[in-house]
């Protein structure tokens, strides 16, 4: 299908002869392209399961976060790794606001480095007690800490009160 | 099951999952027998895409045999040989119904921007994907399609997504007879698009990357005219030199996020997260297009934003074309150019991984290691079966 150009020609070209490409132009005609035009109707009936109203709904399993740009949740959704921990939280909070929004995204991006985070918590029973011996003498020792201090404080109200 | 769990970024393994089990009267289970390695799953590998949580399945690219059909399922029976659009689709919205599978509205409640997608985070609906032994398939009356026996496994496992992107590509990029085409990437969707500009009668293919042996590959592959752009100090100089000062009639960006070239794009977008991924294919393209030109996007690139020169689109007047790709409109023509011997996907695939070594599969894959330009996942089920 030849062309009438109306743009200025590169004149440089060094490339083979394009003709002898093995299936050159089997698409040539843009009319007979599958994706043309962009959106095409099917006929009404063809190739659809259900009206779209009335397709069954899947039971969630799982929180799904639905976001707030939709007004209802979709009939089928993933099952894959519910939200846990902070990272859920944060997960959670992001899913408050619109896809426009950084406070969307970047909370997620962190969730993701947070669940990683818990992920190794998961994964090494070794990590997880060294964190709680480690929780458990950070809060013995503030314990001490604060009964040191009351004690001060007794003893220096005392002195006072001489 | 054997299955590719996620544990951070540039990180997984492969762990046991439950099977999954029919969640609706419209799923199947599909065993996989056939995976890849999608160039966009190395954006999930880096943790570039937002809600991608430990312990997701990737996988958009996977053919398999239906092991279970829910009660409602009538097109596909167990047993079936089927290879699986990587797009999740619901056959019945409006967008559907107008042939966008890709902008189906009905399977992803994470967002409103794309259809669900197999292994793609939750950010595209959380389903898991087709590196393990199954699968469930949502709506397996829409999506699924019986791989013909005259269709090798290896080309029909291309054709879930590699294959029908790059031809979308081409085909977004409106090209008339006599074309110069520029496609950036000669990754596998890069290179399908050189090919198949040229079925729609592009009069000149120029493929650009940094990777001299893919650039080698897709040179007789293609054939194109190939440009390393390290070798350049100014990438858009020289496709403009090239064209007579003119620049390319049309430009396909087959990158995406995980581009490089640039140090402001690859640091903000790569590193600091102040954009959706580095956008260097997209400001070269903008440029290297002509004047009144078509620059088609499928290169993936994360939310919110991106660095790119929308003042020279504008003032240049060009029309920017981007999608996910609705695989399934393209495979009856997709079939015929493999039949007619225009195309034969499966050459592209240079190396078959155990499931097992998967870990080992994407640090090949991502750091372009030993030739690599398309990988296959054999399932461990599909080894023993």
């Amino acid at each position: 299908m030849a062309q009438t150009r109306t743009v200025p020609r590169d004149t440089s070209r060094k490339s083979v002869d394009y003709r002898h490409v093995p299936g050159w132009g089997a698409d040539l005609d843009p009319g007979d392209r599958p994706g043309v035009p962009r959106e095409r109707a099917l006929p009404v009936g063809e190739g659809m399961r259900w009206p779209e109203a009335e397709i069954p709904q899947q039971k969630p399993s799982i929180r799904i976060f639905l976001s707030v740009e939709r007004h209802r949740m979709t009939p089928v959704q993933g099952t894959s790794c519910p939200p846990r921990g902070l990272s859920g939280v944060l997960r959670a909070f992001a899913y408050r606001f619109g896809e426009a929004r950084l406070a969307r995204w970047l909370p997620l991006l962190l969730a993701d480095r947070v669940d990683v985070l818990e992920g190794y918590l998961e994964e090494s029973p070794r990590l997880r007690r060294s964190i709680l011996w480690g929780l458990g003498a950070l809060a013995g020792a503030g314990l001490l800490a604060a009964a040191a201090r009351a004690a001060e404080r007794r003893r220096v109200s005392a002195f006072g009160d001489r | 099951m054997r299955a590719m769990s996620y544990r951070g970024p540039r990180r997984v393994r492969v762990v046991d999952k439950p099977v999954p089990r029919i969640e609706h009267p419209d799923d199947a289970i599909v065993r996989v027998t056939r995976a890849a390695i999608c160039g966009s799953d190395i954006h999930l590998w880096n943790g570039l895409v937002p809600d991608t949580r430990v312990g997701h399945t990737f996988g958009h690219e996977f053919t398999g045999i239906v092991e279970a059909v829910g009660s409602a399922v009538r097109n596909v029976k167990v047993g079936d040989r089927v290879l699986v659009p990587f797009n999740i689709a619901c056959g019945s919205c409006y967008w559907c119904r107008h042939g966008q599978t890709s902008s189906c509205h009905n399977t992803n409640p994470n967002s409103s921007l794309c259809c669900g997608i197999y292994g793609y985070s939750h950010t595209t609906g959380g389903y898991d994907g087709g590196q393990a032994d199954y699968v469930r398939v949502p709506f397996a009356d829409v999506n699924p399609v019986l791989i013909p026996d005259d269709i090798a496994e290896d080309d029909a496992l291309l054709l879930t997504d590699a294959c029908p992107t790059g031809y979308q590509a081409a085909e977004m990029a409106e090209i008339q007879e006599g074309d110069s085409v520029l496609v950036f990437g000669a990754g596998p969707i890069g290179m399908f698009a050189a090919r198949f500009a040229w079925l729609m009668g592009a009069g000149r293919v120029v493929v650009t990357d940094r990777e001299d042996y893919r650039l080698e590959f897709v040179k007789r592959w293609g054939p194109a005219e190939t440009v390393n752009f390290l070798s350049l100090n100014d990438p858009v100089l020289h496709f403009k030199k090239i064209t007579d000062s003119v620049g390319f009639d049309r430009v396909i960006d087959a990158v995406g996020c995980d581009a490089s070239g640039s140090f402001l794009q690859t640091i903000t977008g790569k590193y600091l997260f102040l954009q959706g991924g580095a956008a260097t294919s997209l400001h070269w393209g903008i440029n290297s297009v002509r004047k009144s030109g078509v620059v088609s996007i499928v290169g993936v690139y994360g939310p919110p934003w991106n660095l790119a020169p929308m003042g020279s689109a504008m003032n240049k007047g060009l029309t920017l074309r981007g999608a996910q790709c609705s695989v399934k409109r393209y495979l009856p023509r997709l079939f015929e150019h493999i039949r007619e011997g225009r195309v034969k996907p499966s050459e592209l695939l240079t190396h078959r991984i155990p499931l097992e070594d998967i870990a080992d599969g994407y640090h090949l894959f991502t750091h372009k290691r030993d030739g690599i330009i398309k990988p296959v996942v054999v399932p461990t089920s599909a080894k023993a079966a």
